[in-house]
């Protein structure tokens, strides 16, 4: 079986991108996210207060198997 | 305090360039201008040179140069002598000094000629940010669009977490940093801002904005190393106490506490040990503040400031010219002075060889132990350089 399951991530650190690198449209949000004690780099939508706060909780689409 | 009793190793002569834009000349010209003034400084002259390292970051990616080193040995009329480049990121001028310090050390050179270098100011800005990325660890970070002031903001989002550290107190570095920089010839930035300009510029990478970070630009910086029995003149010479390298993770998942660099907390082990100096002891600092929430970090990671209150300390004055601790950053710092990355670290050093001296613009009176601390990539790297009078 193979697909993608919702976990939930709790957010470390978070920023939005303004000033991007070639390839990139300004406004992406990047957060260190704590998953299951095993921390990762993702990317996220823009929420309407900014970057989620750190000790939110965020989703995580993590990969199947 | 007692000094090393073996501190042999002294830096004999410092220059650079005025850090800003230099459309018309090239990288080469740069390392040759600051190089050949260090040389002036020492007293000594181009084929009195057994070595030269050359830190660079950028020379490949963005102006397409390799061997840089040799071609700046020629251009100066070196000897046949070995070059070497070298390549931390933005510390890469601050290693060169290291491999300078540790070629004398050995024996296996008598003086060498230490430089960085960067020109940056002549590619577009998104190529310039895409360079940089270089300096993280393929796979991840750079794929997800991740830039350095992007990771400094993470840094700085954590940092806020833990510590309550706000927009005033990552002015306040800002503020004074472009304060101490005011009127400085060096530096791209001579002027002063105040906290409601620096809080209310625009957006790079939320919290930091536009003068939390500082800014690109082209130059270079040299120091002489040798011998203080080769020294030509030993009463300018500055003795190098410790000069140390650490290392760490270059992938933002792998940095296990994004509120302090583990490269730059060994780097600084490694120094006060090996220099038998305590933090207390240092006079004068000159830091990697190439954000602001980055000085508030290495201050607490160097010891100059309590780990948790360097935000509020640095907003009370404590680190300013006159403050009750070491003064940070009397040059500027990267924030008002500009950051040629690989230039950088040996700015620092010409910087505080003026302060042991006696003759910097912003004298911190009585300065007799200085350190130097450079940091590279995500923490990836990190020199610690301790100068004593």
């Amino acid at each position: 079986m193979s697909g993608t399951a919702v976990v939930p991530a709790v957010v470390i650190a978070a920023t939005a991108i303004h000033a991007a690198p070639e390839g990139f449209e300004p406004g992406y949000v990047l957060a260190l996210v704590d998953v299951a004690g095993a921390r990762r780099l993702v990317r996220l939508e823009m929420g309407p207060d900014g970057p989620p706060r750190p000790g939110s909780s965020v989703p995580y689409r993590d990969g199947g198997g | 305090m007692a000094l090393r009793a073996s501190a042999d190793i002294v830096v004999a002569g410092t220059a650079m360039t005025r850090f800003g834009r230099h459309p018309e000349r090239g990288l080469a010209d740069l390392a040759v201008e600051a190089a050949g003034a260090a040389l002036a400084d020492a007293a000594l002259a181009a084929e009195d040179v057994d070595a030269l390292y050359l830190g660079t970051f950028l020379g490949r990616s963005l102006q397409g140069q390799g061997v840089l080193a040799s071609v700046v040995a020629q251009r100066l009329g070196l000897g046949p002598v070995p070059t070497t480049v070298v390549e931390g990121a933005c510390a890469s001028g601050g290693i060169a000094l290291r491999h300078g310090v540790l070629a004398c050390r050995a024996g296996a050179a008598r003086v060498v000629l230490c430089v960085g270098v960067d020109q940056m100011t002549n590619a577009p800005t998104p190529a310039v940010t895409t360079g940089l990325a270089e300096a993280f660890e393929a796979g991840v970070d750079r794929e997800l669009g991740l830039t350095f002031p992007g990771f400094f903001g993470l840094v700085a989002s954590a940092h806020a977490a833990r510590y309550g550290t706000t927009r005033d107190h990552l002015s306040a570095v800002s503020v004074k940093n472009r304060g101490h920089g005011a009127g400085n010839p060096d530096a791209i930035f001579a002027t002063p801002v105040d906290l409601a300009t620096v809080s209310a510029a625009r957006p790079i990478a939320d919290p930091l904005r536009l003068y939390d970070c500082s800014p690109i630009a082209d130059g270079a910086a040299a120091a002489v190393v040798c011998q203080r029995a080769d020294a030509p003149r030993p009463g300018r010479s500055i003795a190098v106490l410790a000069c140390e390298q650490g290392s760490g993770p270059a992938a933002t998942a792998a940095v296990e506490d994004l509120c302090t660099f583990r490269a730059t907390t060994a780097a600084a082990t490694a120094a006060y040990r090996n220099a038998s100096v305590a933090p207390s002891d240092v006079d004068v600092v000159e830091l990697h503040d190439c954000f602001t929430i980055a000085e508030i970090v290495d201050s607490e990671d160097l010891g100059v400031l309590p780990r948790g209150e360097a935000a509020e300390a640095i907003a009370a004055h404590a680190t300013r010219l006159g403050g009750e601790a070491a003064t940070v950053n009397p040059s500027g710092g990267l924030l008002s002075r500009g950051h040629p990355v690989g230039a950088t670290g040996l700015a620092q050093i010409h910087e505080l060889v003026c302060q042991l001296r006696g003759e910097a613009r912003n004298q911190v009176p009585g300065a007799r132990v200085a350190l130097a601390h450079n940091l590279g990539g995500s923490g990836a790297t990190a020199s610690v350089t301790l100068l004593a009078a």
